[in-house]
């Protein structure tokens, strides 16, 4: 596969970045936005992350993609009809610039550190989804990011926008085989839900074991809109993974559900920030992970309920499954809580070995402890794998899991 | 059952009070080698203390405040370190016998009832009056025992081979920047020693005052329970109210050995100006008890999580904690627990109350280290906040580094409710008392714990708190 890339970080200047952005016809502001952000990638310290392991990271060699080869976006069925755009960010520079200028960096500031301001500096892979009002896009819409050269690196853009009362599910997924080089991923997205629209967004992880992820996703909610997120974070070597829910509309909800499962050496870290700000917002987590080998894992989250909000619901749950003596497991479940007017505000976090209970009743019902733990562990991700849409990604996904045990 | 409102005629007074200043030796404002020196050179202590000072006083001058990490807190920035008196000493020598006590100081005590308390059945009062114990005292059996309760300064002059083995070794100078500071400018505090086998059954009580505007406080508790020992130490604190920043900043540690049990009370009152910046360590070897028992009710901003680290098989800790935070107070307290010994198990509970703009914060550790199988941590947290101006966090770390244990960690926020209140006013109670009775209820397992005369003590700080909740 040809595909064009940047120089290595360490040749890139502003000046470059200007010239490659004019190159590509694209619009002053969003040049200006992208050397804006190189001056602060170039500028500012990197993020020190206790709980993420940067220390192999050779950003020398980060060879970045110029071009949108690693993108592909996948739908089943006709969506102009309807006025839906599934393109990805570039294209859709040249159809839909004011949505685009209106919502790029709405959601996560470039500046907040290093890696974030990189993509937005350097972003060429990316989808833009556009929902308009009361449309319902029954199937599945799906991007799929891939590593098209080993050890490359990209840093795709994506736009989720739905108009009021838009009803879709998008499925994120980033997806390679193992090589030895080092890749790295750092993807940005962005979403926006219109007063009562439904998102169902879906986003899995699972490259080979030589890529380091460092990403961000934020969620807009408006009045009475609801979005139903579901995380599967099974591959890399390192992933930090910093998403938050921010629910601004009255009455705006969040189901969010996640599984990890961490083998080998791996050190996957998410850190879910969830926001409550209107009125009667409402949000269910539920976490789940998984350790095994010398893996490490860490759920850093926190609730923020902020002032203004009013007869918030929230509700945390996140647990941690240790298979191995020597896997490791961190947990801070935060919250921050700015109001006494709370209806119902709690989490609930456990970590420990596999239940000698359940194992023990199963093996009574002649289950060998294997085939026990198996059953287990599958039944421990059962929520999250219920909320994948397509059966071929489920299977798949369900198939990596039990290679993992 | 007729119910009735609970007695809300508590003097206040008593709990700020302040006296004449008038002290023999109060060092310069600020801090460096010199003040150091001075102080160690006064207190006449061996070399090895002085030069730990020094070392200590490098690591505290190099060490950042911490204003942003995990144990970090911005408001630090408000600590001016310069504006600081590091050692004021009233009376010339610790006291033991009580006509020795100065009558001006003999009057403090009065007003907090040690005395009285004595009179009752307290074995053994240190009370600390600003930066030096000046009065101890200790029942003749327990003597006759071995156990030693001591003043710190004391403590290291009459018993310096237990001192040495011992000091700072469950919170190094370099732990933390205050507790280097602590190391730095000690004095004061207690040295309990309880050997082998002697069960102390009644408490050991220190009173700690702070007096001097600008003046830091800095005791250095060592207790030492030998195997098969127990004791219970209590520490309470009141202070008078002065308007500009003050530092408290205590380290204290704490080693049982095998099979010994400990409890550690405090009540925390100081003045709502007062940096409460605090250390508190024990170290429980194999089937070991350590319970620490805390409640802080004043400050300005309390920093302070008591921890136990587990070391032998079968070791159990426990940390039992209030808090409540008023207008303009930050009470950022809780607990850590390190699980190093197979077959430890350790118990959390934090109750903590806002309000009027106050904000409490728990923050928590509970780690199980490899190799620490059949580990049993459990957590609970319990938020109450009373207004729309008051805040809570919670920020438990966990860390599991181990297969074969449990974990469960639990919080919970939220505010009285509209039944609980409906239902008491229903019975005749005034909001007032009715408010008041609720949030006294929410800390109900926490004050049985304490002993009666403290019990009481609490509730009426509490109610005292509580009054102008309404309208």
């Amino acid at each position: 596969m040809t595909m064009k890339t940047f120089p290595p970080l360490g040749e890139i200047s502003d000046a470059l970045v200007t010239e490659m952005s004019q190159a590509a016809g694209e619009p002053e502001w969003l040049t200006a936005q992208r050397v804006e952000a190189w001056r602060f990638f170039a500028s500012a310290e990197p993020p020190y992350w206790r709980r993420t392991d940067l220390s192999k990271f050779r950003p020398e060699q980060v060879i970045a993609a110029a071009d949108t080869a690693a993108t592909s976006v996948y739908y089943e069925e006709d969506l102009t009809e309807k006025g839906v755009v599934l393109v990805t960010l570039e294209q859709a520079l040249r159809s839909h610039e004011a949505l685009i200028r209106q919502h790029l960096g709405a959601a996560i500031e470039p500046t907040r550190h290093k890696f974030l301001a990189l993509n937005a500096a350097l972003w060429r892979d990316g989808v833009f989804l556009y929902v308009p009002k009361n449309v319902t896009v029954e199937l599945p819409l799906t991007a799929v990011f891939s590593m098209p050269i080993p050890g490359g690196a990209i840093m795709p853009r994506n736009l989720i926008i739905l108009d009021d009362g838009a009803n879709v599910t998008f499925v994120e997924e980033y997806h390679s085989t193992a090589a030895s080089d080092q890749a790295f991923a750092a993807p940005v997205t962005e979403m926006f839900l219109g007063n009562d629209a439904t998102l169902r967004f879906i986003a899995v992880q699972t490259w080979g074991e030589d890529v380091y992820h460092i990403g961000a996703q934020k969620a807009r909610v408006g009045r009475g809109a609801t979005i139903e997120w579901a995380a599967v974070n099974l591959g890399a070597r390192v992933q930090h993974i910093e998403a938050e829910t921010s629910l601004e509309g009255d009455g705006s909800r969040v189901e969010w559900v996640a599984a990890t499962f961490a083998g080998d050496h791996q050190n996957l870290l998410t850190a879910p920030w969830l926001r409550h700000i209107g009125a009667k917002t409402e949000a269910h987590m539920d976490f789940k992970t998984v350790v095994k080998d010398q893996s490490y894992t860490t759920f850093d989250g926190m609730i923020k309920i902020e002032r203004q909000s009013r007869a918030t619901v929230s509700r945390l749950e996140e647990h941690a499954l240790h298979l191995s003596p020597k896997a490791r497991s961190d947990s801070i479940p935060g919250l921050m809580i700015d109001t006494n007017d709370v209806a119902r505000a709690g989490h609930a976090s456990t970590s420990g070995e596999v239940d000698e209970e359940q194992l023990f009743y199963m093996r009574s019902r002649g289950i060998p402890r294997d085939d026990a733990i198996h059953l287990i562990v599958t039944g421990f991700f059962e929520p999250v794998l219920d909320r994948i849409p397509h059966d071929a990604l489920r299977r798949r996904i369900a198939d990596m899991i039990e290679a993992k045990i | 059952m007729a119910v009735t409102a609970t007695n809300l005629d508590f003097d206040y007074t008593k709990y700020a009070f302040r006296n004449e200043e008038r002290y023999i030796f109060k060092s310069e404002k600020g801090l460096n080698e010199k003040v150091v020196r001075e102080l160690s050179g006064m207190k006449g202590e061996p070399e090895w203390m002085l030069k730990r000072r020094l070392q200590a006083l490098e690591i505290f001058r190099k060490k950042p405040t911490p204003l942003t990490g995990m144990w970090a807190n911005p408001e630090l920035a408000e600590l001016n370190y310069d504006e600081i008196h590091y050692f004021v000493r009233a009376g010339e020598r610790p006291q033991t016998d009580w006509d020795a006590v100065p009558a001006e100081i003999k009057q403090t005590f009065e007003r907090l009832g040690i005395p009285e308390a004595e009179r009752k059945f307290l074995a053994g009062v240190g009370a600390q009056y600003e930066s030096e114990v000046v009065y101890h005292s200790l029942r003749e059996e327990w003597a006759k025992q071995g156990v030693i309760f001591l003043d710190t300064d004391t403590g290291l002059k009459e018993y310096p081979e237990i001192f040495k083995q011992y000091f700072g070794t469950v919170v190094p100078a370099a732990d933390n920047k205050y507790a280097a500071l602590n190391t730095a400018v000690w004095s004061g505090g207690s040295f309990v020693y309880v050997p082998k086998g002697v069960h102390v059954d009644i408490p050991l009580q220190a009173y700690f005052r702070i007096n001097a505007e600008n003046m830091g406080q800095f005791e250095r508790t060592l207790i030492i329970v030998e195997e098969g020992a127990s004791v219970h130490y209590i520490e309470g604190c009141t202070a008078p109210i002065y308007s500009t920043n003050s530092l408290h900043s205590a380290v204290v540690e704490i080693i049982v050995m095998k099979g010994g049990k400990c409890r550690y009370t405090t009540i925390q009152n100081w003045a709502n100006n007062i940096f409460n910046l605090v250390t508190k360590r024990a170290i429980a070897y194999e089937e070991a008890s350590m319970e620490w028992v805390d409640g802080n009710i004043g400050s300005r901003l309390t920093m302070k999580y008591p921890s136990v680290y587990l070391m032998g098989r079968g070791a159990r800790g426990e940390v039992l904690s209030v808090a409540y935070a008023g207008k303009g107070q930050h009470q950022d307290a809780g607990a850590k627990m390190v699980h190093i010994a197979p077959d430890t198990t350790s118990r959390i509970t934090n109750k903590s109350v806002s309000k009027n703009g106050g904000k409490t914060t728990y923050r928590g550790l509970a780690k199980v280290a490899p190799g620490a199988t059949g580990a049993k941590i459990n957590v609970n947290c319990d938020a109450l906040i009373l207004d729309e101006k008051s805040a809570s966090d919670t920020i438990p770390y966990i860390e599991i580094e181990e297969d074969r244990c449990t974990l469960a960690h639990e919080a919970t926020v939220g505010r009285i409710g509209e039944e609980q209140l409906f239902y008491l006013m229903s019975r005749g109670i005034g909001e007032a008392d009715a408010l008041s009775m609720i949030v006294l209820g929410f800390m109900e397992p926490f004050t049985r714990e304490l002993p009666m005369e403290y019990a009481v003590e609490l509730n009426r700080l509490i109610q005292l708190e509580m009054e102008g909740s309404v309208g």
